[in-house]
């Protein structure tokens, strides 16, 4: 039973994120803020942390293929970005000392990147129609700021109930 | 150079590279609707998109019918005073209409552009990375919906479909940026009516730009500008917005009009996607192309 859970929580929160997008934009600051969600990236950041890789991989490609298809009806964009990110992060987290805190600068810093690549990608098919200041002041700083509160809320339960789960799969 | 084609990372990595490029080209080439692996997809993640937003969509209505409590009593002051004139006009439009219709049946003319059947649908979601201007609604081709189709809200028109599956539409709102995305409007000025095409949305300013307009036609701010339905897609007299400013074109060929859309193109929730009943120029089209078959 327990291992339909890691699923239906990766679809509990692929779903929670067009939700949390019908909030965006907000008007702060004399400027309109675009709040990009990427809860679903960062869940995954942690499975393949706290749990295993490999769920990783497959949660990222699997998740990533319905985004495309649902949401930008472009495929093979997020399909190839969340794998990706996945592997940078373990390349990285073996050169360095694996704490919460890091980790959590870790997504962080991933996100940026991952705005970043979408943001070239869409300039480049004439999605996007914004310069680089413009993107910087309207959509990454708000974007950041509304992921890394999701980590400062759940980023630590989600590490213990990982870890919690895999000692509970290795025993059987 | 055997180390360097053994190397399994670098041939994952250079297929995946080849296999995404082919993905994004077969994504955005242009086409009439998606292919029936990405329907059937879409609709199973829309089914359990549908059954995500209903509790949150709940949630929202409550604390919007909460906020609207709170200014209930200066709205009923304005709507009474409204309400006096809404009997005028209701008269006097169904004087024009049956006037309209008795017009129609002398000099024999049936179709009019301006009919239109109508689907009510609800939003189920938004883009959550907000770069694409799409929302996606519950209804799709079994409800009868195509693509092309025009939508809109009680207030205004806001977008059309681009494509649909068997349970789940992806709407186009006309901010979005691409360069199809073409309406014929008309601008209703004091005298005549002016037309030009919706091209183009400021992202700045938040506002719709009517481009083409001849040089030599003046155009009032604060006019209507609605469909013209000459574009063979959406009917006539759907609202789009209201003119603010009118400026020269980059060329002085042509004037361009910044139209504020009447209806919001973020808070969405209730939609109605509209089919165009008068046949437009690609079914007379293929009438002709029939008849010239048999």
């Amino acid at each position: 039973m327990t291992r339909f859970i890691l699923p239906l929580l990766g679809i509990f929160i692929f779903y929670s994120e067009s939700i949390f997008a019908t909030f965006s934009p907000v008007q702060a600051y004399g400027d309109t803020r675009f709040l990009v969600p990427r809860f679903l990236f960062l869940f995954i950041l942690l499975i393949s942390i706290y749990y295993k890789p490999r769920t990783a991989y497959i949660f990222g490609f699997v998740f990533g293929f319905m985004y495309d298809l649902f949401f930008t009806g472009i495929i093979g964009i997020y399909m190839f970005l969340f794998p990706l990110l996945i592997y940078i992060a373990l390349a990285v987290l073996k050169l360095i000392h694996q704490h919460l805190i890091v980790i959590g600068l870790l997504g962080i810093v991933l996100i940026a990147g991952l705005e970043w690549v979408v943001y070239q990608f869409n300039l480049l098919i004439g999605v996007a129609g914004v310069d680089f200041s413009t993107f910087l002041t309207q959509r990454l700083y708000s974007t950041l700021l509304f992921n890394s509160l999701f980590l400062l809320l759940l980023a630590y339960p989600l590490k213990v109930w990982m870890i919690n789960l895999r000692q509970t799969h290795y025993q059987e | 150079m055997p180390p360097f084609f053994m190397n399994k990372r670098l041939i994952v990595l250079l297929v995946s590279i080849i296999l995404l490029v082919a993905l994004i080209g077969f994504s955005l080439r242009e086409r009439e609707n998606i292919s029936w692996p990405e329907q059937f997809v879409k609709d199973i993640v829309g089914f359990g998109q549908n059954i995500a937003s209903k509790p949150a969509g709940y949630v929202q209505g409550l604390v919007e019918n909460v906020q609207d409590l709170t200014n209930t009593y200066s709205e009923n002051q304005t709507l009474k005073a409204r309400l006096e004139e809404l009997v005028q006009l209701e008269t006097e439009v169904i004087d024009l209409t049956r006037d309209n219709e008795e017009l129609r049946g002398i000099i024999g003319i049936e179709e009019n552009l301006r009919d239109f059947n109508v689907v009510h649908a609800t939003v189920i979601a938004r883009n959550p990375d907000q770069w694409q201007e799409t929302i996606i609604i519950d209804k799709g081709q079994v409800n009868g919906i195509e693509t092309n189709m025009a939508v809109q809200t009680a207030s205004g028109m806001i977008g059309r479909v681009k494509d649909t599956g068997q349970f789940t539409s992806t709407i186009e709102l006309l901010s979005a940026r691409n360069p199809n995305n073409r309406v014929s409007a008309l601008i209703q000025s004091d005298e005549s009516n002016v037309f030009g095409l919706v091209e183009g949305f400021d992202r700045e300013r938040e506002e719709l730009m009517v481009r083409k307009i001849p040089f030599d036609q003046e155009v009032q701010e604060g006019s209507r500008v609605i469909t013209s339905g000459l574009g063979g897609i959406f009917p006539k007299d759907l609202l789009i917005g209201e003119v603010t400013e009118v400026a020269q074109d980059e060329y002085g060929l042509t004037q361009i009009a910044y139209v504020k859309p009447a209806s919001s193109l973020y808070d969405l929730e209730h939609v109605m996607v509209i089919e165009r009943t008068a046949v437009g120029q690609s079914e007379i089209e293929q009438d002709s192309q029939d008849e010239e078959a048999e």
